[in-house]
């Protein structure tokens, strides 16, 4: 909210020294008030989700497109539903989401050490850094089939590339973090005497955790687009394969529905992670009131 | 006390291990086999289903794959026995170094067969030879494979310049939308995207590449490594029975609604749709002749700079120990 506020000022500004027609944009401040506070509720994120499906339904039916991959939404959800009901979708995801889980677990976990331990040494973060950022931007859908020759087909692979994606993230974050931390903590705990394992575990872990959740946050949602993808390339299970097969059986609404339901997933899986975050920051904030 | 304890898990480990031994000789060998789930490679299902590999003693460890890109490394990793592929993702991968053999064959394409891959146009334009491609638009599923080869040597033989020929890359499910968008003039389809094609009366086969450019020639393939044949021969053989029993089954069942169930359970096509496939005969051998003439034809096209040997790629009883 301050955010928007902030950045529509400059814009109002700007449009009463500038033309006409940008001072057009500037509305009047109650009815930017009302708008502010529609945009603000969740509801008219969902009007406009419910409207691109509206249109998706009236697109396929009068056949604007005459494509036979572009089935109604409804036909989509009634394939949802029975892949639902039949085990068909929900076998495929269960096995996404426990690769993926493993994947990002590890992956978090490792990016967390080795963002505190090159906090903790300024000589690492030098040695390391230009390593990190010359692995960082490699596509991973691009190392998968030579991967295969080292890990395999199997639940190996795409553990270990969910893990990579999810460690660079985290590590980035929570590094940053570390760096971020006000030196007044630091010096504090050096002047009791704190032991650097104990300054790591009691001061840094604790003052750089909104930036390591942050980085958690970022590393999960590509936690689930990397186990996909390397589900698609080399499949045996989970819904990535059952996006590939369905397309290559010319099921386009199961195919959808697969979409959906990861679409679903990634959804519920931010709410969660942001229900958990909410209470971590709260713990944090009150345990830095009670430090000051 | 610690070495004590320590002996006796060294008793219990050697047991153990004793037990394992002993009930390993009556149990089945596991073979680790990537299949890809297209028509191709029914005879493999057929024997699958008909339970001709648990008759050879073998129990199939089945992964999914999307072709020779996957199976290829897997199987040279060791990661899989045996993989489904195609004549020319064998003959690159060999070219390149790697240990690969093509065990048996999976598909032929005889010039008396319904062809199952065709190139196809829209029926409303005037595309109907390699010479009308030329500054035209083709679609092929992947590049440098297979298809890329058999249409570039298409448009030759039919009077066009391959290199005049933009070829694109364009995956099957979404080659008929290609063509309706415009966005290639023509698409080298296999079956089953084939015949939703040409069930369409927008679309028109205007040619057939295997059947024009090479008849008889072997498209799929079983592909293992020479280590792998070398070292479990026995296991090859059986595999290569139980195969040879779901082809001769496969070939007798073309027409029935068993073939048709089992195609469908895999592929998840749906069984009417399998039904109107007219699936052509399974070969039983794989011929060096073919290979050598699809090793000519990489050549030509620029896919291979040397020559080689088909046999170099072929198991045979000579290249058995």
């Amino acid at each position: 909210m301050i955010d928007k506020e902030t950045a529509a000022l400059p814009n109002e500004a700007d449009g009463t020294r500038a033309s006409p027609a940008t001072a057009a944009v500037g509305a009047p401040k109650a009815r930017s008030r009302r708008m502010t506070a529609l945009a603000e509720t969740r509801i008219s994120g969902f009007v406009l989700v419910l409207a691109l499906l509206a249109l998706w339904e009236v697109s396929a039916r009068l056949h604007w497109t005459s494509s036979t991959n572009w089935p109604p939404f409804s036909a989509v959800v009634h394939a949802a539903l029975l892949g639902i009901g039949s085990h068909e979708l929900l076998a495929p995801l269960a096995g996404t989401l426990a690769r993926m889980l493993a994947g990002f677990a590890i992956g978090s976990f490792l990016g967390m050490v080795a963002g505190l331990l090159l906090g903790a040494s300024p000589l690492a973060a030098r040695a390391f850094n230009p390593l990190i950022e010359v692995l960082r931007p490699i596509p991973l859908p691009a190392i998968v089939p030579p991967l295969i020759l080292f890990l395999g087909v199997g639940d190996g692979l795409k553990i270990f590339v969910t893990a990579v994606g999810t460690f660079f993230p985290v590590l980035v974050n929570t590094f940053g973090g570390t760096r971020d931390i006000n030196s007044t903590l630091l010096q504090t705990a050096a002047t009791f005497r704190v032991g650097r394992v104990a300054t790591l575990a009691h001061v840094i872990l604790p003052a750089s955790l909104p930036a390591i959740l942050s980085g958690l946050r970022v590393g999960l949602g590509l936690a689930l687009v990397v186990t996909i993808t390397a589900e698609m390339i080399a499949g045996a299970g989970g819904l990535g394969y059952f996006l590939v097969q369905t397309q290559y059986a010319m099921r386009p609404a199961e195919m959808y529905a697969a979409v959906l339901c990861l679409a679903a997933t990634g959804y519920l899986l931010n709410r969660g992670f942001l229900a958990i975050e909410a209470r971590l920051i709260v713990w944090h904030g009150s345990g830095h009131r009670q430090s000051r | 006390m610690y070495f004590r304890r320590s002996r006796r898990l060294l008793l219990l480990a050697a047991a153990l291990l004793a037990c394992h031994g002993v009930a390993r000789a009556d149990e089945m060998k596991t073979l680790h086999v990537g299949m890809i789930p297209t028509i191709d490679f029914a005879p493999f299902y057929a024997a699958l289903t008909n339970g001709y590999f648990t008759e050879e003693g073998l129990k199939i460890d089945l992964t999914p794959t999307t072709g020779g890109a996957v199976g290829i490394p897997a199987v040279v990793s060791g990661a899989l026995d045996i993989a489904a592929g195609n004549v020319v993702s064998t003959i690159l991968a060999a070219s390149r170094g790697l240990d690969i053999i093509a065990i048996a064959p999976a598909s032929k394409v005889r010039a008396s067969d319904p062809d199952l891959a065709a190139i196809v146009a829209l029926t409303a334009s005037t595309l109907h030879s390699g010479a009308d491609l030329n500054g035209k638009t083709l679609a092929v599923n992947t590049r440098a494979n297979v298809l890329w080869l058999y249409g570039r040597a298409w448009v030759r033989k039919t009077g066009g310049d391959p290199d005049k020929v933009t070829i694109k890359e364009v995956p099957f499910p979404q080659m008929l939308d290609a063509l309706k968008g415009h966005q290639v003039d023509a698409a080298f389809m296999v079956s089953p995207f084939l015949n939703a094609a040409l069930a369409d009366p927008a679309f028109q086969r205007i040619g057939e590449p295997y059947q024009q450019v090479q008849p008889d020639v072997d498209v799929g393939q079983y592909e293992a490594t020479n280590a792998f044949v070398r070292e479990h021969p026995k296991e090859t053989a059986a595999f290569l029975r139980a195969l040879r029993k779901g082809a001769v089954w496969f070939n007798a069942n073309r027409r029935t609604p068993a073939l048709a169930d089992i195609v469908a359970g895999y592929s998840h096509l749906s069984a009417g749709l399998v039904a109107k496939i007219d699936l052509p005969e399974a070969p039983m051998t794989i011929d060096p002749a073919q290979i050598g003439k699809t090793i000519d034809l990489m050549r030509q096209e620029g896919l291979l700079k040397a020559p080689m040997d088909p046999m170099k790629i072929v198991y045979t009883p000579a290249t058995r120990p």
